[in-house]
């Protein structure tokens, strides 16, 4: 005998589609994203090597005066294109200058143009880009009108173009990055605004929150914040790049003050007899960067990756 | 129901058998630890029956029923033990091009979610005709069309030749599964599996769903394996019902036998949640507690002893795994205290 | 499909005349006299006039703008300062050698990266995907200039294999031959880096299209594994591909400039570089102008190609 077919209740809730929130867990049960990434940074090797030298070379930067065994100006011809030895460990340049000493001054040359234009521009790209993404309209589309011309020129030679014009120096370098690189930050956050902005009005919709605006403000400020740290670390990395690009080509600090990218420039002319001189402070501008896209990545993964990984693919740059 | 019991578990007059699942056992493998997915189910189905695999979400139902047709990404699925027989065969032990031939020919599933399990990109048409000429090569492009127009006429869809040249995303969730329910029978498999087939439907459309299902199987007289948690779509379309709970099987019986004389505490308790069960104004019921989280060691005994309302605190319960008794003809249930089930 | 067409194409005119604007503009932001600044501290006053004469600087900033705007719709980009020629048939003959450069990365970067990307993606979680992905990750980091250093130390220098940089040897002579032949290691470079990014963009989207509902489908149906991964996964694939290989494009072009530098490969990053150390400002202006132009018209053909690829955009820009 079959019973009637009531209209039963099923035993459990449908399967949820909702996306997740920075409030939910995650896998792993419930550990928060900070607990996730300091877990991620003491097991993994990678993460724990590249939080290591960007520790080392900060302090070194700061202590340069104190760590440094030769003062990095002080010329030596007796010594000119020396190999690394027991009194000089990476060897001397083409006037006899310690490299040693020259990277470790010149740390502090490459992370201050790298470390203060990514902040500003992330600032000033976080600003545009929510108020692009949030408000909409017309205010969307010329800021996202001036995004793309400014993105259609190549990154460098925007760069080089704005540095070049405004005369050689450490702050018209700086400037110069900082310009270029806003662009790229305003459009990202604006991707990112808007595919949280869509997915909290459909919770809103459903009757969670009792302002739908509050709400919407609540969460969207947080996890714009999540994705701001992400990307900002990820693009410190290829701005230590871009400014050692541009102090390659002589557009940075200038001559005798040490500086990676320089330093690289001027090894160019002793590249047979000692290619140590430009292809060490090449090879720290290398381990630097590849430390901030480590630990970007780590800090990637320790945020919940569902609203950060869809960005991959417009954050091409 | 006071047949004398066999306290053998799994011997029965033999009936003629289709698929027979016996003892699976199923784990992911996952960055946070095991997930124990099924824990031992069995369960067979006879030629042209329709049987219900009803139970929660993390019951296992889904894993169970897919692990036969090599669907289960394995890493990070491993298949611990247990064998599937389909015509002698063991299909657990097959090798993948085996399963890909059965696929289609002879297994075919209907999912859950229409709206993306069809591919955006390709025309309905040329899915179906993939469909069809993947399982008999003998077809020709021309002859394919023809069958697909007349698999979206049988399942209701009106002007199919049009709807061969559209895309998925222009139809809606109710025709998308009717396509999906064509492609299925397409080929005449003898094996149907529908996973949760109306759950991601309105329910205006669900009934229109389950009755072309109904239809498609009798002409097929296919065998149906019908994954589900609504007891109303069981008491609709099934024959036999599993009950699977913390990936074990806990109850097999004839759909009539199980609604009116359920003999496990967890099927009772599911009859008695539906809000039909509870007469107007009443509080419905809800079993107390959740089930297990699959992940991780499972804990010796029964997994609904924490859940249960026959237990009564006996020791039993949380410390041997209930056998899975004869307590009918083709009736079986995994407690140990059946006999204290209601007549 | 025509009104997408045309929104798509209307939609670059702003920008194109952002381009102009900025590509125009970069001047006003030297301090100071243009003038003056090309021809010293030294120089005469009426050197100085007579030169802003000819320079139009004389006029009013939004005059010289049209001026030089209308001009370069004419072809005509001005004269180089350094060479006494004409700014545009320089600047474009620079630039076809940039797009050697930059055509040969891409195809490397296409070719490594896409197929990295792919198999990492059927293997994700497997020992070869994270080698492939962390392979991908240092790519990704390396600067130009150091990769292209590297190269020419080891190839060049010490194997003696390929050529340090020019594209022709003095001996020989400019030829077919003598170019491939030097594009080898800048072409490596730039494409190494790029490829870096390239595959981890690629298993990225691979990955997502592998996971979706309709490849289980087609398995259930009975689909072979190869077609699915070259027919229905591929497809879907090809529409976030083909805005990574796009998206290159602008990529492409600035690493260009540096790998230019080092190999004094003889294209339009090289040219840009001397004309800015030497403040020929037409040529920078011409030279901005040709680029932004060629890069925002390689966004709009990526644009209608993923149009026409994804039945779903046609649809909905009705």
């Amino acid at each position: 005998m079959r019973p009637a077919s009531d209209a039963v209740a099923p035993v459990e809730v449908p399967r949820d589609k909702t996306p997740h929130r920075d409030t939910d867990p995650g896998p792993g049960g419930s550990r928060s994203a900070s607990a996730r990434l300091r877990r991620r940074v003491t097991r993994d090797p990678l993460a724990a090597g590249s939080a290591a030298v960007l520790l080392l070379v900060t302090v070194a930067a700061l202590l340069a005066p104190a760590l440094a065994p030769y003062d990095p100006d002080v010329v030596d011809n007796s010594v000119r294109l020396a190999g690394p030895s027991r009194d000089h460990l990476m060897g001397t340049d083409q006037l006899g200058r310690d490299i040693l000493s020259r990277l470790i001054w010149g740390g502090r040359v490459s992370l201050i143009t790298a470390v203060v234009p990514a902040t500003v521009a992330l600032v000033a790209g976080s600003v545009l880009g929510i108020l692009a993404g949030y408000v909409g309209g017309w205010v969307d589309t010329t800021v996202m009108r001036v995004v793309d011309t400014l993105m259609s020129f190549p990154y460098i030679l925007l760069a080089m173009g704005i540095a070049a014009a405004l005369g050689p120096g450490l702050f018209n370098a700086m400037l110069a990055v900082t310009v270029v690189t806003i662009p790229i930050f305003a459009r990202l956050i604006r991707a990112a605004v808007l595919s949280i902005k869509e997915s909290e009005f459909i919770l809103a919709a459903q009757g969670l929150g009792a302002s739908g605006w509050t709400t919407v403000r609540r969460h969207v400020v947080p996890n714009t914040l999540s994705i701001m740290v992400v990307y900002g670390t990820l693009q410190t990395g290829r701005m230590v790049i871009a400014a050692a690009s541009l102090s390659f080509l002589g557009l940075g600090v200038q001559p005798p003050t040490a500086d990676w990218g320089a330093m690289l420039a001027s090894g160019q002319a002793s590249l047979r007899v000692a290619p140590h001189v430009s292809t060490v402070p090449g090879l720290t501008i290398f381990v630097v960067t590849l430390a901030f896209n480590v630990l970007g990545e780590a800090v990637r993964d320790a945020l919940d990756p569902r609203y950060v990984g869809d960005l991959d693919a417009k954050a091409a740059a | 129901m006071s047949a004398a019991p066999r306290a053998v578990a799994g011997l029965e007059p033999a009936r003629p058998t289709l698929l027979r699942v016996e003892d699976l056992v199923v784990e992911f493998v996952t960055r946070d630890g095991v997930v124990h997915a099924v824990n031992g189910a069995s369960f067979d189905l006879g030629p042209g029956e329709t049987l219900g695999i009803v139970g929660e979400s993390g019951s296992g139902k889904s894993v169970s029923a897919m692990s036969v047709t090599g669907l289960i990404p394995s890493p990070p699925a491993r298949i611990v033990r247990g064998a599937a027989y389909l015509d002698g065969e063991d299909l657990l032990t097959a090798s993948s091009r085996r399963l890909r031939e059965l696929r289609g020919r002879e297994i075919a599933v209907i999912f859950q979610d229409p709206m993306t399990a069809l591919n955006p990109v390709f025309t309905i048409g040329s899915q179906m005709t993939e469909a069809i000429r993947v399982n008999d090569r003998a077809v020709s492009r021309r002859a394919a069309r023809d069958r697909a127009a007349d698999l979206l006429a049988r399942v209701g869809i009106p002007r199919p030749r049009e709807r061969l040249q559209q895309y998925p995303f222009e139809l809606s969730g109710g025709m998308r599964q009717r396509v999906m329910i064509a492609m299925a029978i397409a080929n005449r498999p003898r094996i149907l599996i529908a996973d949760e087939p109306t759950t991601a439907l309105d329910v205006t459309v669900q009934a229109q769903i389950l009755d072309l299902l109904a239809l498609a199987q009798e002409e097929l007289q296919a065998a149906t394996i019908l994954i589900t948690h609504d007891l109303g779509v069981i008491a609709e379309l099934a024959d036999r019902v599993a009950v699977m709970y913390a990936g074990r099987v806990v109850e097999t019986a004839a759909v009539g036998d199980l609604f009116d004389h359920p003999v496990h505490p967890y099927t009772e308790a599911l009859l008695a949640s539906r809000p039909a069960a509870v007469p107007d104004g009443e509080d419905m019921f809800q079993i107390p507690g959740v089930p297990p989280t699959p992940l991780g060691d499972l804990p010796p005994g029964c997994a609904f002893a924490p859940r249960c309302h026959r237990r009564d605190g006996r020791a039993r319960c949380v410390t041997e795994s209930p056998a899975s008794w004869d307590v009918a003809p083709r009736h079986r249930a995994a407690c140990h205290f059946w006999t204290e089930a209601p007549a | 499909m025509l009104r997408f067409l045309l929104r798509r194409v209307t939609g670059v005119v702003p920008v194109l005349i952002g381009v102009t604007i900025v590509a125009f503009g970069i001047i006003t932001l030297i301090p100071g006299d243009p003038a003056t600044a090309i021809l010293g501290p030294q120089a005469s006053g009426e050197a100085v006039a007579s030169l802003r004469a000819d320079m139009g600087l004389d006029r009013p900033l939004h005059v010289q703008y049209w001026r030089w705007l209308s001009d370069a719709l004419h072809g005509d980009l001005g004269t180089s300062i350094r060479f006494g020629e004409p700014v545009a048939p320089l600047v474009i003959d620079r630039f076809v050698n940039t797009l050697w450069l930059a055509g040969a990365s891409l195809l490397i970067a296409t070719m490594t990266g896409v197929a990295a990307g792919l198999v990492a993606a059927r293997r994700a979680g497997s020992v070869a995907d994270r080698t492939i992905m962390f392979g991908s990750l240092l790519g990704n980091s390396m600067p130009h200039f150091w990769l292209g250093i590297l190269l020419i130390v080891l190839f060049s220098l010490r194997l003696g294999w390929l050529p340090t940089g020019g594209m022709f040897s003095i001996r020989e002579g400019p030829s077919l031959s003598q170019t491939l032949h030097h594009l080898i290691l800048p072409a490596a470079t730039l494409g190494i880096i790029a490829a870096g990014v390239t595959a981890r963009l690629a298993r990225s989207a691979m990955v997502e299209v592998l996971s979706q509902d309709y490849i289980r489908t087609a398995r259930s149906v009975g689909v072979r594994e190869w077609v699915i991964t070259w027919k229905h996964a591929l497809k879907n694939g090809s529409l976030p591909i083909v805005t990574i290989v796009g998206a290159q494009a602008g990529f492409l072009l600035s690493g260009a400039v540096l790998t230019e530098i080092v190999f004094a490969w003889p294209g339009l990053g090289t040219l840009m570089f001397e004309s800015i150390k030497q403040r020929d400002f037409p040529v920078v202006q011409g030279g901005l102008l040709l680029v932004a132009v060629a890069v925002t018209f390689v966004n709009l053909a990526v644009d209608l190609i993923y149009g026409l690829l994804d039945p779903r955009i046609q649809h909905a820009a009705r």
